[in-house]
């Protein structure tokens, strides 16, 4: 009896949390929009199921993928995202690696650093960045004392200011999956390494870097995964050239009032990135099959 | 964006979502009336008040967007009892069958309403049957006037030249410009400026209004519905095509900061919209009785001459304006003269397919695809 | 090596070939002048801190030896090994390997190679690339490489696995395969740290055979670290019993077990049974002991240098002892005791005897022939007596 409660828990959660809501979207995205309470047709009805389901088609697919800009901004979306995903790879790597090698004593404090920013609400945080980044922010401030610069930098309202939003939001969800990958490999195989022979540059790409995969796919996956839906941080940083998916389902369901369109945009964007998600997945339960 | 309608002057994208479960379920033994207004958009004594006087308790949330408001509307059981839509936003919602009649024998201080807004605003509401209204204001210019000074000396700043001709914004490029990120608040004003019909749903006359925008597109920093208040306020833009309020409440917060901006807000001369903050009761309002004397309190002249007075908005209650500070009064970018309200219009809601064009359109401005 | 260890508490293991081929025997180069050894440790200390993890050791390792550095967990023995493969650096002191200063060398230059306590495998990589790893950091070229890793993958007998990934493998497969990775690059010296600590017991004593075949196959000095007395007994040429920090014997196994030169020593290695006293006289050589008033004196081998009147222990291993249900004839060395627990293991018994004055002896006896007149028994008066030439006296 437990056993089977145990394993219908986390299934009952995704039905209720997940699956049940996205049929519900799904449903919507096949649906026309109307002027009424919802704001679309045909509504679900229990006496007429025949009706409802002739009512629903696919005219909104076809829809989103007549128009270059829904195309536009998914592919825009996944640009800025793998773009972030690897600079926020870059700059956790190093992070994560010294905390790995930190004393043991001080690792769980540097953890807690690392999760600090969280006690502060994201869009705080993402705030601070207009006063650094603006015109007359800190940083130009900074520069322009230090003589490195004379004219003011335009960085807020940009590209450039996205990309440092998203990795700066999203650095803590690299770093702790790099960290426990780095933490758990044995010491003792740095020292087999350099045993046989190999400096420790070479260590780190022979042994280090190979065994924390699993990390940096994780964290990977977890930025990149959120960062294409993004919507805040562009919103926030970003100049209005700056289109993203999320910004154009937020005009689709806010502007336009169009749900049905907006449901097919989030529906098309699950799909793509269900395909990562399931390279995880695999990813994950590899792992698992190996660490036994 | 579209936190479009964000007049009041909230703090810039503090996102309210907050309050989602006003839940529908309502006590009906104990009075009380839930509220569902813009963020700081009333003086709280005035709720005080109403409670002492009629015993009801008052449950007062607060949104920052009329999109959220409208979602939740759209979503059914919202809970509320009172919600404050503009005027494009309630036409449609009325039509979507969101709101209930109201009962005039209950809101005996209706005679006190100012002709001139109950007018106007029957292009969304014919017969001003569904509501009434609660504050009032317009779309034009906030500037910062000495950098506009060093930079446009001769250019008159009463006029939307100042922005919309392509040599003018050039010059203003280098200490920024923001524009609202609302394509049906942007793009009827630059018809009225070009001399067309602002409601003009014709293709030809939008890409006009287009035209105007694309060739000053260069300069513009950002489209945005909200940014541009604390911007003007601190000094990182220098001019802003934004809502009355917002700007008053950024050229205030500069004041405030004693930090050498002055700003002011333009109305200018071409005439510009003129939009309206509803008062308007949901169909499954749980409290019915209540949410008319609630309007029927707002709708007495000097508890809106109060509410006024502590937001600077003009309202739409004629009654009121003997108690309305002279200052605010007089202030012709918060009450225009007779000259200037005759070149104010009333904006009419697109239909569904006016507003997917108008979208893309406005896209298309905005990200240059 | 004289059989010391079979002589342990433990019952007999069966000899190995490889142990009955010994070609070990007559072999001591630490005893020819002539010979330079390969590894020199001089005055080496090492501190952590407050700590003091090695006290000025001074050793000399040589070639094709087995050696063992044995001790209890803390004794130094492991930062000893560290300090040869280059992850710790001495306080002070040189190692030498070969005549050549390496203190100052990174680990990845030296010329030995280490078996880890963990094994430390690169999980991965497959058995092949693991044993490969080694050679090609040395840039081998890989079909030399793939020649090399399949010779020492059949010297272990680790052929079928060469495509297997370490955590497919059993514990006593990767043990051969950290050794196999260890002697890959055939290196001079191959440090052991706890090789065999992760099998068990019974994997263990066939593997630390085969440890020994593979040293004398391959003529490599190994150098083992273990805290087992048994395993060290089995498979070196010479051990080297630490104690906080120092060196408190270097001796083979058998001068280890047969002349501990400390209680210490006698202790760690094999079952021992102490009577402490003191030397009364000295005559022809033995020492005569008195261990308490009223008992009869022991007559032992005097010690170098003891004096009369001082305090001695005598170190009486249990086989050493006999025990006889009747006075024996020779009446030296002889004391009355009472059987209070016997333990029967097939080959031998062991007898639990107290004496008169409280204390317990051990002794041992081998059942050689099937019927006894009458086994030893529970409550049975008995006596013990032994030669004075096996008691050795101990002066600390």
């Amino acid at each position: 009896m437990r056993r089977w409660f145990v394993i219908l828990v986390p299934y009952l959660w995704l039905l209720v949390f997940f699956l049940i809501p996205f049929f519900i979207v799904f449903k919507i995205s096949l649906s026309d929009i109307a002027t009424a309470i919802p704001p679309y047709t045909p509504t679900f009805s229990i006496t007429d199921i025949g009706g409802f389901f002739s009512q629903l088609d696919f005219e909104n697919y076809t829809f989103i993928f007549q128009d270059s800009l829904y195309i536009g901004a998914y592919f825009s979306a996944l640009k800025i995202a793998f773009f972030s995903t690897i600079l926020t790879l870059l700059i956790a790597y190093p992070i994560a690696y010294g905390m790995a090698r930190a004393p043991r004593e001080w690792q769980p404090t540097l953890v807690m650093l690392v999760i600090l920013p969280f006690w502060t609400s994201f869009l705080i945080r993402v705030y601070a960045w207009i006063g650094i980044l603006k015109k007359e922010g800190l940083l130009n401030l900074f520069l322009m004392n230090l003589g490195l610069i004379s004219e003011p930098l335009t960085i807020m309202n940009t590209n450039t200011a996205v990309y440092i939003g998203i990795v700066y939001s999203y650095l803590p969800f690299m770093i702790l999956p790099l960290y426990a990958s780095l933490e758990k490999i044995n010491p003792a195989l740095l020292e087999a390494a350099a045993d046989l022979g190999s400096p420790p540059w070479k260590s780190f790409w022979q042994v280090t870097f190979p065994l924390s995969i699993p990390g940096v796919l994780a964290g990977c996956f977890l930025v990149f995964i959120p960062a294409t839906g993004e919507f805040v941080i562009p919103d926030l940083l970003g100049g209005s050239e700056t289109l993203m998916i999320g910004k154009t389902l937020w005009n689709e369901f806010f502007n336009n009032r169009d749900w049905p369109v907006s449901s097919a945009v989030a529906v098309v964007l699950l799909l793509v990135l269900v395909v990562p998600i399931v390279l995880f997945q695999r990813n994950q339960e590899k792992q698992r099959e190996a660490g036994r | 964006m579209t936190y479009s309608g964000n007049k009041r002057g909230t703090l810039a994208g503090s996102l309210t979502l907050a309050t989602m479960l006003a839940c529908g379920v309502a006590m009906a033994d104990q009075k009380e009336v839930r509220v569902y207004n813009w963020s700081d958009y009333i003086d709280e004594e005035i709720l005080t008040e109403f409670t002492k006087e009629t015993g009801i308790k008052v449950v007062y949330d607060v949104f920052d967007s009329n999109e959220i408001l409208e979602t939740k509307l759209l979503a059914g059981g919202s809970g509320y009892d009172v919600v404050v839509p503009t005027g494009q936003f309630l036409a449609r919602q009325i039509q979507a069958g969101v709101f209930q009649k109201l009962d005039k024998s209950k809101l005996p201080n209706i005679s006190n309403m100012w002709p001139e807004v109950s007018n106007r605003v029957a292009v969304y509401d014919p017969g001003n049957e569904y509501a009434v209204d609660y504050m009032w204001g317009t779309t034009g210019l906030g500037y910062n006037e000495a950098k506009i000074k060093e930079r446009l000396p001769d250019v008159p700043t009463d006029s939307f030249d100042l922005l919309f001709k392509p040599e003018n914004a050039a010059k203003l490029k280098d200490c920024g410009i923001m524009v609202l990120d609302s394509a049906t608040d942007v793009l009827p004003v630059i018809l009225q400026y070009l001399g067309l019909d602002p409601n003009s749903k014709a293709q030809a006359d939008l890409e006009k209004a287009a035209a105007v925008l694309e060739a000053i597109r260069p300069n513009i920093q950002k489209f945005h519905s909200s940014e541009y208040i604390n911007a003007l306020a601190n000094g990182d833009i220098c001019i802003a095509f934004g809502w009355s309020g917002d700007i008053l409440q950024a050229a205030s917060r500069a004041e405030e900061a004693k930090n050498g901006h002055t700003i002011h807000y333009s109305l200018p001369k071409e005439g510009t919209q003129m939009w309206f903050d509803m008062l308007a009761v949901p169909k499954d309002a749980p409290h019915v009785e209540e949410a008319h004397a609630f309007i029927n309190f707002l709708m007495k002249p000097e508890v809106i001459a109060k509410a006024s007075n502590y937001i600077s908005y003009a309202n739409g209650n004629l009654a009121s304006q003997k108690f309305i500070d002279e200052s605010i009064l007089k202030d012709g970018a918060i009450y225009p003269d007779e000259a200037t309200l005759k070149k104010l219009f009333v904006l009419l809601p697109y239909d569904a397919k006016t507003q997917r064009s108008v979208t893309r359109l406005w896209t298309k401005i905005v990200t240059g695809q | 090596m004289s059989g010391a260890t079979v002589q342990s508490a433990t019952p007999a293991q069966p000899k190995s070939p490889l142990r009955t081929a010994a070609p070990q025997s007559g072999f001591a180069p630490w005893k020819d002048p002539s010979k330079a050894p390969i590894v020199r440790f001089e005055n080496v200390v090492k501190r952590f801190g407050d700590f003091v993890a090695v006290k000025d050791c001074t050793l000399d390792i040589y070639e094709r030896e087995f050696f063992a550095l044995l001790g209890p967990s803390g004794c130094g023995k492991t930062t000893l090994l560290r300090m040869l493969a280059g992850f710790e650096k001495p306080t002070s002191g040189r190692i030498l390997v070969a005549g050549q200063d390496i203190t100052e060398l990174a680990p990845y230059e030296r010329p030995v190679n280490m078996m880890f306590q963990s094994y430390a495998l690169f999980p991965h990589m497959t058995v092949e690339q693991n044993i490969g790893f080694g050679l090609r950091q040395d840039g081998m070229p890989k079909d030399q490489i793939a020649t090399r890793v399949d010779e020492v993958m059949a010297l272990l007998e680790l052929g079928r696995f060469g495509k297997r990934k370490p955590h497919q493998l059993s514990g006593g497969q990767q043990q051969r395969v950290a050794l196999a990775r260890a002697i890959a690059k055939k290196p001079r010296i191959v440090l052991l740290d706890e090789p065999l600590g992760a099998l068990d017991k019974r994997l263990r004593q066939t593997a630390q055979f085969e440890l020994m075949g593979i040293q004398e196959r391959t003529g490599t000095t190994f150098i083992i670290v273990t805290h087992d007395q048994e395993e060290a007994m089995t498979v070196s040429s010479r051990i080297a019993v630490m104690d906080h920090g120092e060196f408190v014997q270097i001796a083979t196994p058998g001068d280890i077990y047969e002349a501990p030169n400390s209680r210490y020593v006698a202790n760690f290695i094999g079952d021992v049974n102490l009577f402490e006293g003191k030397v009364v006289s000295i005559s022809g050589g033995f020492a005569e002991i008195d261990w308490g008033p009223g008992l009869a004196r022991f007559k032992s081998v005097a010690p170098e240098g003891c004096t009369g009147d001082q305090q001695v222990w005598l170190a009486l291993r249990p086989e050493k002892i006999h025990i006889d249900l009747d006075k024996p004839t020779d009446t030296s060395n002889t004391i009355p005791g009472k059987v209070v627990d016997v333990g029967y293991l097939g080959s031998i018994s062991h007898y639990h005897v107290e004496l008169a004055n409280g204390q317990r002896v051990k002794a041992l006896r081998t059942n050689s022939s099937r019927t006894v007149d009458r086994p030893i028994s529970w409550e049975d008066k008995v006596w013990l007596q032994w030669p004075a030439e096996t008691g050795i006296v101990l002066t600390r």
